[in-house]
């Protein structure tokens, strides 16, 4: 019975979709973000074709060391942002003056690429101090009630600093005040 | 018709600072916001500021070098539907880090900050103060005539109940006032009073 029940597993349910998860931006061992060639094939012809994710080099020893682990990245944040079961990214790129915190979610068998955030990065301290972090569905609440959400929240945070939790609604990025679909 | 009116609004504004009108005393003991009441303008002999919160009625929240403008704003933005202690509290964390070299060593320098206070972030948070007085206002103007002249207490940082910010861990909880959880660096000193002048416990939770 259970080895019926085993054989079913093995060859009945379907397999976990490896490819997404490998297609996803991820941190290689020198603790850098890589972005894959296919999500690279998505932003060619995009303004942020020519903008590259922040480097590790960037952010001060401080917001590092709150990104100790292996494979996390003060600038990489992964998670089901859209709701739809599989998992999503958030990176931040930079070019000379600015930040834009890109999320790549997954659509079908693809990607698609929607902005999150932009701001201009802090030219009076060389050492970046704002990251990005993960709020996870069973995470979200407010004024003391946990929310029921379908979805994990992005945290954009500067140490020690203001901390703002954004939503995909579907269409665009909104800041969490307490509604979430 | 206009003129008129004007004439009475000088009068009125004139008489107020001669007899120094102030706005009553919230109830300190509780700590509850609920039980506050703004009562009429009482004269007072001491001349306590008075009819600073009528003059900010309306004001502009952009940057200014306005020292009771800019933690007014603060309040108004970051504790507006906490207690009463919650909105003290958010000046104190002002006034604490304007005492610590890693932050500006001015009120609106520290309030400004590159990223320090979300509200100052986006343009559309930068609204002007109301135009009309209400509870929150009426006891943010309190708050700031209360701390804007105080020592910090060794809180220099919060954040809302409903975020989970990887900084945190870096921090020493010390007491969480509504939905904002307070905190101090780790092995400091933090000197918690109620507005009754009794020490709450400061044994903070790490």
């Amino acid at each position: 019975m259970i080895k019926n029940l085993l054989l079913f597993l093995l060859f009945f349910v379907p397999p976990i979709s490896f490819a997404q998860v490998t297609d996803l931006p991820a941190v290689n061992a020198k603790g850098q973000v890589e972005i894959p060639a296919s999500l690279k094939k998505l932003l060619a012809g995009t303004p942020y074709a020519h903008m590259a994710p922040m480097e590790r080099e960037i952010f001060s020893k401080d917001v590092l060391n709150l990104f100790s682990e292996k494979n996390t990245s003060p600038s990489l944040v992964r998670g089901d942002f859209n709701g739809d079961g599989k998992m999503d990214a958030v990176v931040l790129f930079k070019n000379k003056e600015e930040a834009v915190a890109l999320s790549f979610l997954s659509s079908g068998d693809s990607f698609k690429v929607v902005e999150m955030e932009r701001y201009p990065l802090n030219k009076n301290k060389s050492l970046q101090e704002t990251y990005l972090s993960l709020l996870e569905q069973k995470e979200v609440s407010f004024k003391g009630k946990k929310i029921k959400s379908k979805r994990d929240l992005i945290q954009e945070e500067t140490l020690g600093g203001a901390v703002v939790a954004f939503f995909f609604n579907g269409k665009s990025y909104q800041r969490y005040k307490g509604v979430v679909p | 018709m206009n003129r008129l009116k004007w004439i009475l609004i000088f009068g009125f504004l004139s008489a107020g600072a001669a007899f120094g009108f102030t706005v009553a005393n919230p109830p300190s003991d509780s700590g509850n916001s609920s039980d506050f009441r703004i009562s009429p303008y009482v004269p007072t002999v001491t001349g306590s500021s008075s009819l600073q919160g009528s003059m900010y009625l309306g004001a502009s929240c952009e940057r200014s070098h306005d020292e009771f403008r800019c933690m007014l704003c603060n309040c108004m933005r970051e504790a507006a539907g906490e207690p009463y202690e919650g909105k003290k509290m958010v000046g104190l964390v002002v006034k604490t880090r304007v005492e610590d070299p890693r932050w500006a060593n001015d009120i609106c320098g520290v309030i400004y900050e590159y990223k320090q206070f979300s509200w100052t972030t986006y343009r559309s948070d930068r609204r002007n103060l109301p135009s009309h007085p209400n509870e929150n206002y009426n006891e943010c103007v309190r708050a700031t005539q209360e701390t804007i002249n105080a020592p910090g207490n060794g809180v220099n940082h919060y954040h809302a109940d409903y975020v989970h910010p990887a900084w945190r861990k870096d921090y020493k909880k010390v007491i969480q006032i509504g939905h904002h959880i307070f905190y101090a660096d780790k092995g400091a000193p933090v000197r918690l009073s109620t507005g009754s002048g009794s020490t709450m416990d400061s044994g903070a939770s790490r």
